[in-house]
């Protein structure tokens, strides 16, 4: 049977049938955007990052109230979904060297929270929902985030693992690197580059400039010039893909050295180590990144970074916050205020960033 | 409570209870059968009639006329029965009964019961073999260790259930037996009567039976409490009877203007989702590539079993593609293959090697590209581009055409050759413009190809399944169906109508674009089609049309080993090994991951699912894991302390692991065969125990000895005793066509026993004829496929076995001088010596000067030979071949001739199942030209020696055939 219905309405049925409630999820909202992803996901993987954006703004262009914003926030709740841990981007699977990274769906898997909810992560492929019906009614959908609130009733671990999907410890998945101080992390990359061979001319080289303030990511980013001295996070491009992320020399605006990361063994993202990197590069210059934070409601605090969050930092803030959208900022997330200071802390000793209130 | 002390008081009582039932199910159950288990007593009445069966068998044969309360016992076996073999359990539970009863009187009294009361009657190839047995099994209507399957496989299906196939047994039995294949041997056994699985099924979900007319709701109510004893199984069955319960409250059915019946989906069609889908991608060197995503066979109409078996078990070779054939299984993940030549019309794109030609006719029926002459591909991005299957172009697109003959004529100029890597085609892109002119438009029309100008429909809000870019999609069954059409002009109207039902006027919007939206619901599985009429405004205005086809399928059955969209995945050839595969290393498995990420690798032998008998850690090294590295780590295990519960285990599972890969599981379950051995040791040294299944009493049992390993003897013990020779051997029995064979180890006790262990097989000589050759292969494939325990003196001895047969055969057809060079070379005792007698080998190999030049080059070749896979080697003999033999076998090409004789010389035991019906006149044609037989000898052993002359599995190194 057909029935015609006006865009709302279609609108509203696309959000149902994403599994979220259509009454308070608009089809452009966050949740719905990483619901959208892991849908399209679940038919395309192995893909990049790159073609699974485009066959999700394709099918939300002609229903969402600004098309023209909808490729950035695509990108964004992309990149908010494969931090959380529903997509790996992994590259030289099965042994072969490959000439770009693609995604692939994660297991459905779960990790219980001491407060006693369960964030639920990974998906299944085809569409298929990832735990049964009458779990699926309790899903709490917060941005890229599902989560099962607290407390859990007696059996809800048996039932998801009964459901396939497998447990991970809370410490496995927060596992985030060593800390160290931020000189000894910029000394550890100079050492790797300063043994590293002279790789030619690259086209296409962007490079996050340290001079630039620390308060605008996107606007750091520039090509290198001749009289670029020194060492640089970059990103290259390469054949097919995302560009790859580097750290490199130039001496005249020419690349002289260089590393691509990430250098760390395991299923480790190069930008994880590329803004962990430059974080340390702007404190051992003296312009920390900022750590934002204001008072929300009566118990709330913002905390608003002024770098993308690693996947281990935003793993942790998932789980000890909530992420929300404040206009401008690049990373939010909602503590509560006894959390607050752990969790600057925390940044502050991986990120080095200086909380500003 | 009513009490009964004699069997006849039963008898009386079931008689008038299953009376009642034939009537009830008359009445309610339109004529379905019933079932022994049916037979409506409590616990403490059950436990009352065994007791009151066993007195009475204890001292006597089952009696003739109190008959029912026997079947009633044998059906009550089979329902708890697991793991063992039927007659064992019943034996173990019945004293009395190997010295007082009868397995025929069993099989007469379940036919008894299906006269006289309408019972069930198995059906079905298992039923054929398990002549017996098969009663009181389908008269235990779900035994308890198939529980779990069922109530997992109805959970993985409940997103699919409508009313209608809850309502109608039958349908439902057929759709789940089609996605059973992942279930154990006996489950599947159970499938093959899907109007059974179907009414159980049926009965489970709804949760009761009113009226009976499905099974008694006593019945019912035992199935679903002693399933409920399981956690997973029990929350399995909750979740698919809440899915039961929420589509009879809210009458989800099919909704479609033309349904696509169950019959349609399980006739002897494949249907459309069977064509393998094409697509262009460009490499480094901006060269277009073609790839072919191949068909899923996971799941296949019930009619056509046979051919999910044979695409699990045999090789496929895809047409256009070089090298190897894809592995066993590869149609089951859904595998993408380059094409390095454009087809031959008329070839079968898909073949199984070795297949009934019945199965490769189904193939090449169904699983063809679009017809010709050109085939365009809609780009994507600038190296990607999905073909497009109505061969429709939009104006202002990009698309690559390819053709099998150049464009003739005036090409418009945005038409531009380009490069493309696929031998019998040429490439075009088209940059079409976005008002093409009236010649354009003839030039397009002249390709083949239709140009839609004005309209364009695309699925909207929800990401389809698969979608062409112009007009097909594919959705998940259960998935609405959400689509937007779209035009550049300014609307009057738009009709829709879906599979030519009524037309349906489409809201239509002008802001902030000319659009409509509509919903097709959730359409029933199969191919569906939208056409739309769009009236443009204007006074001339003519109305543009539109086609939107909806093909609907079912998801893949979940797959516990991994899936190719995920990082970590178990593959496996042949698919869905049985556990007998396995453990004898006939299986082929590798873990795909992220390269050097360490996973942790268990295989676990079960009893019976979730029971484990043990746990073994496999040493192998990090991802991924290829075929050699598990087949070495197996081997650890095999001949550990696994061997001594092995024979014990109804079920292996190997489990991958990694911590945030996720786990990956492959189940192997032991087959359900009709005799099974199993290999022991005790004090007395190795024994082997036969398992019958069939409750024959005609088995022969015949023992072939290590030394003399074509000499038959005839073993006349008792079937059930351990069978033990102190030399060893092969023990083999038959019923019928049925046949089992194991290889017991020696018994070593002191040096001596082991000299006498790995003595020189000596085979009788024979004529030089294909008959002689042909007994050889048959005794080398018994040798071969008999079961290997877990001991290194055994297959020692084993394989010096095979390697004489391949020595005889060798012998035989290279004729005499060449018989002197085998016994050279097999006589050898240090590489030295052996390699010595090769070399002196090549001196005889060749009939004439010609053939001494090419044995020349063949010997030359043999160093960079073993560097080579086995496919690549098979290649360069291939070519020798064409040199040496031209015209060897009018018909045959060079490729599978070469392939024979390289398994013919080094691994014969595999030669004869391999080339069926071929190998008679490939044998002739052998003995009429013995130069290739000794050429292709002399390669074998060449690459043998090179490789350092040692086998890790197989006979000789660098040909471990698959």
């Amino acid at each position: 049977m057909i029935r015609t219905l006006d865009k709302g309405a279609i609108a509203a049925a696309a959000v149902a049938g994403l599994g979220l409630d259509e009454e308070s999820s608009g089809i452009d909202s966050p949740e719905a955007l990483a619901a959208a992803i892991r849908r399209a996901a679940s038919f395309s993987c192995p893909t990049t990052q790159r073609e699974l954006s485009k066959l999700v703004i394709e099918s939300l262009e002609w229903l969402v109230s600004d098309p023209h914003a909808l490729a950035g926030e695509v990108t964004s709740s992309l990149e908010a979904v494969i931090n959380y841990g529903d997509l790996l981007d992994l590259s030289s699977i099965g042994g072969r060297p490959s000439k770009s990274s693609d995604l692939y769906l994660a297991p459905p898997s779960f990790v219980a929270r001491q407060s006693g909810a369960v964030l639920l992560i990974g998906i299944a492929t085809e569409g298929q929902p990832i735990v049964g019906e009458d779990l699926s009614q309790r899903i709490v959908y917060e941005r890229h985030v599902r989560s099962i609130p607290g407390p859990t009733g007696p059996g809800l671990l048996e039932n998801l693992a009964d459901d396939g999907l497998r447990e991970v410890s809370i410490e496995q998945w927060l596992v985030c690197p060593r800390p160290v101080s931020a000189t000894e992390l910029v000394t550890q990359y100079d050492t790797r580059l300063s043994a590293s061979i002279e790789p030619g001319p690259i086209d296409g080289l962007t490079l996050l400039d340290p001079s630039r303030p620390v308060t605008y990511y996107r606007g750091r980013w520039r090509p290198p010039t001749s009289k670029d001295e020194g060492r640089f996070v970059a990103r290259r491009p390469r054949e097919y893909g995302a560009d790859l992320w580097c750290y490199l020399e130039l001496r005249g605006g020419i690349p002289t050295r260089l590393v691509d990361l990430p250098v760390a063994s395991g299923i480790v993202r190069g930008c994880d180590e590329a803004w962990r990197l430059q974080g340390a590069i702007d404190a051992v210059r003296g312009h920390p990144q900022t750590a934002r934070h204001s008072p929300s409601g009566a118990n709330g605090r913002i905390v608003q970074l002024t770098i993308p969050t690693p996947s281990w930092l935003q793993r942790r803030w998932d789980a000890v916050g909530t992420p929300v959208v404040v206009p401008g900022a690049l990373v939010s997330y909602k503590f509560d205020a006894k959390d607050l200071q752990e969790e600057l802390d925390f940044a502050e000793s991986m990120l080095w960033t200086r909380a500003v209130a | 409570m009513y009490t009964v002390s004699s069997l006849m008081a039963f008898h009386d009582r079931l008689d008038e209870h299953f009376k009642h039932l034939r009537a009830s199910r008359d009445e309610h159950g339109d004529g379905k059968p019933i079932f022994a288990l049916e037979h409506g007593l409590s616990a403490a009445e059950i436990t009352e009639l065994q007791s009151e069966v066993r007195r009475v068998l204890r001292s006597g044969p089952p009696p003739r006329d109190a008959w029912l309360p026997v079947v009633v016992y044998a059906a009550e076996v089979g329902y708890r029965y697991a793991g063992d073999e039927y007659w064992q359990t019943f034996e173990a539970d019945t004293p009395g009964w190997v010295d007082h009863g009868d397995r025929h009187y069993v099989r007469e009294r379940f036919g008894q019961f299906a006269k006289r009361y309408g019972g069930a009657t198995p059906t079905g190839r298992w039923a054929d073999h398990f002549s017996i047995i098969c009663w009181p099994i389908t008269h235990a209507v779900l035994p308890t260790d198939l529980q779990e399957d069922l109530a997992h496989l109805l959970y993985d299906y409940r997103y699919q259930l409508t009313a209608e196939l809850i309502a109608s047994p039958e349908d439902l039995g057929k759709r789940l037996a089609a996605r059973a294949y992942w279930t154990s041997a006996r489950f599947l056994n159970f499938a093959q009567s899907p109007d059974l699985l179907g009414q159980v099924a049926a009965a489970l979900l709804t949760g009761h039976d009113d009226g009976a007319a499905l099974l008694l709701n006593s019945t019912l109510t035992r199935i679903v409490a002693d399933l409920s004893k399981e956690r997973l199984a029990r929350r399995w069955l909750t979740e698919a009877k809440s899915r039961a319960s929420h589509i009879a409250l809210t009458g989800v059915a099919r909704v479609d203007a033309r349904p696509t019946s169950v019959e349609d989906r399980t006739s002897s069609r494949l249907g459309p989702l069977a064509r393998p889908r094409l697509s262009l991608s460009r490499d480094p060197n901006h060269d277009w590539l073609v790839h072919a995503d191949l068909p899923d066979f996971s799941v296949v109409p019930s009619d056509l079993a046979y051919v999910h078996l044979a695409v699990s078990r045999l090789r496929c070779r895809v047409a256009g593609v070089g090298g190897p054939p894809l592995p066993r299984g590869a149609l089951l993940y859904a595998a993408r293959v380059t094409l390095n030549s454009w087809p031959e019309p008329g070839t079968a794109f898909l073949s199984l090697e070795s297949a009934e030609a019945s199965v490769n006719a189904v193939l090449a029926d169904e699983c063809c590209l679009e017809a010709g002459p050109c085939w365009v591909f809609k780009r994507t991005s600038a190296d990607l581009a999905a073909e497009i299957s109505g061969k429709v172009v939009r104006p202002g697109s990009n698309y690559v055409a390819i053709s099998e003959s150049e464009f003739t004529g005036s090409a418009p100029s945005w038409i531009k050759r380009v490069p493309i890597k696929c031998a019998g085609v040429v490439a075009y892109e088209l940059d079409l413009p976005l008002v093409p002119d009236h010649k354009e438009h003839e030039f397009l029309r002249s390709l083949g190809l239709g140009l839609r100008s004005e309209i364009e429909v695309r699925p909207v809000g929800l990401v389809s399944a698969r979608w062409d870019g112009e007009g097909r999609g594919e959705w998940i069954a259960g998935d609405p169906v959400l689509v937007a059409i779209s035009t550049t002009r300014d609307v009057v109207e738009c009709v829709a109508t879906l599979d030519g039902g009524p037309p349906t006027r489409i809201d239509w919007y002008a802001h902030p674009a000319q659009r409509g939206f509509i919903d097709l619901g959730r359409l029933d599985v199969g191919e569906h089609e939208v056409r739309f009429s769009v009236l443009p405004s204007g006074p001339d205005a003519k109305p543009i049309d539109g086609l939107l086809t909806v093909a609907i399928r079912e998801p893949r059955p979940r797959d516990v080993g991994g899936n190719f969209r995920e990082a970590m995945v178990i593959q496996c050839s042949p698919a869905g090994p049985s556990l007998e595969e396995l453990w004898d290393g006939k299986v082929r498995i590798q873990v795909i991951g992220p390269a050097d990420l360490p996973a942790t690798v268990t295989l676990r032998l079960e009893r019976k699912q979730g029971s484990p008998l043990g746990s073994y850690d496999l040493n192998v090294p990090p991802l991924p894991i290829e075929w050699s590295s598990w087949s070495a780590a197996l081997d650890d295990v095999r001949t550990g302390p696994a061997a001594k519960i092995y024979d014990e285990a109804t079920t292996g599972v190997v489990e991958v692991s990694h911590p945030e890969l996720g786990t990956s599981r492959l189940r192997c379950s032991r087959e359900f065969s009709a005799l099974r051995w199993g290999v022991g040791q005790d004090r007395d040294g190795p024994y082997g125990r036969l398992y019958d299944n069939v409750g024959a009493k005609d088995v022969l049992i015949e023992r072939l000895e290590f030394a003399t390993p074509d000499v038959r003897h005839s073993v006349t013990v008792d079937v059930d005793s351990k069978l033990r020779d102190e030399g060893g051997g092969l023990f083999v029995a038959t019923w019928r066509e049925h046949s089992a064979a194991v290889v017991v180890p020696p018994r070593v006790r002191q040096l001596a026993d082991f000299s006498r262990a790995i003595a020189k097989p000596w085979i009788v000589s024979g004529h030089r004829s294909a008959e002689t050759i042909g007994r050889w292969l048959e005794l080398s494939e018994l040798w071969q496929s008999a079961r290997l325990p877990g001991n290194a003196l055994a297959r020692i001895a084993r394989d010096r076995v095979l390697r004489a047969f391949a020595t005889s055969i060798c012998s035989v057809i290279g004729g005499s001088g060449w018989a002197a060079s085998e016994r050279a070379m097999t006589g050898a005792d240090t590489p030295a010596k052996e390699r010595s007698a090769w070399e002196a080998a090549s001196q005889l190999l060749a009939d004439n000067q010609y053939q001494g030049i090419v044995v020349a080059d063949l010997k030359r070749s043999v160093p960079e030979a073993a560097l080579l896979s086995l496919d690549d080697r098979i290649m360069r003999f291939a070519r020798y071949l064409k040199r040496i033999a031209p015209t060897t076998r009018s018909g045959v090409d060079h490729v599978w001739m070469a392939t024979f004789l390289l398994r013919l010389v080094s691994s014969p035991g595999e030669t004869g199942s391999w080339s069926g019906d071929s190998c008679q006149p490939a044998l002739e044609a052998t003995l009429a030209n013995p130069m290739i037989v000794r050429a292709a000898r002399f390669f074998v052993v060449g690459v043998h020696l090179q490789l350092g002359g040692s086998a890790p599995s197989g006979c000789y190194a660098g040909w471990d055939w698959e």
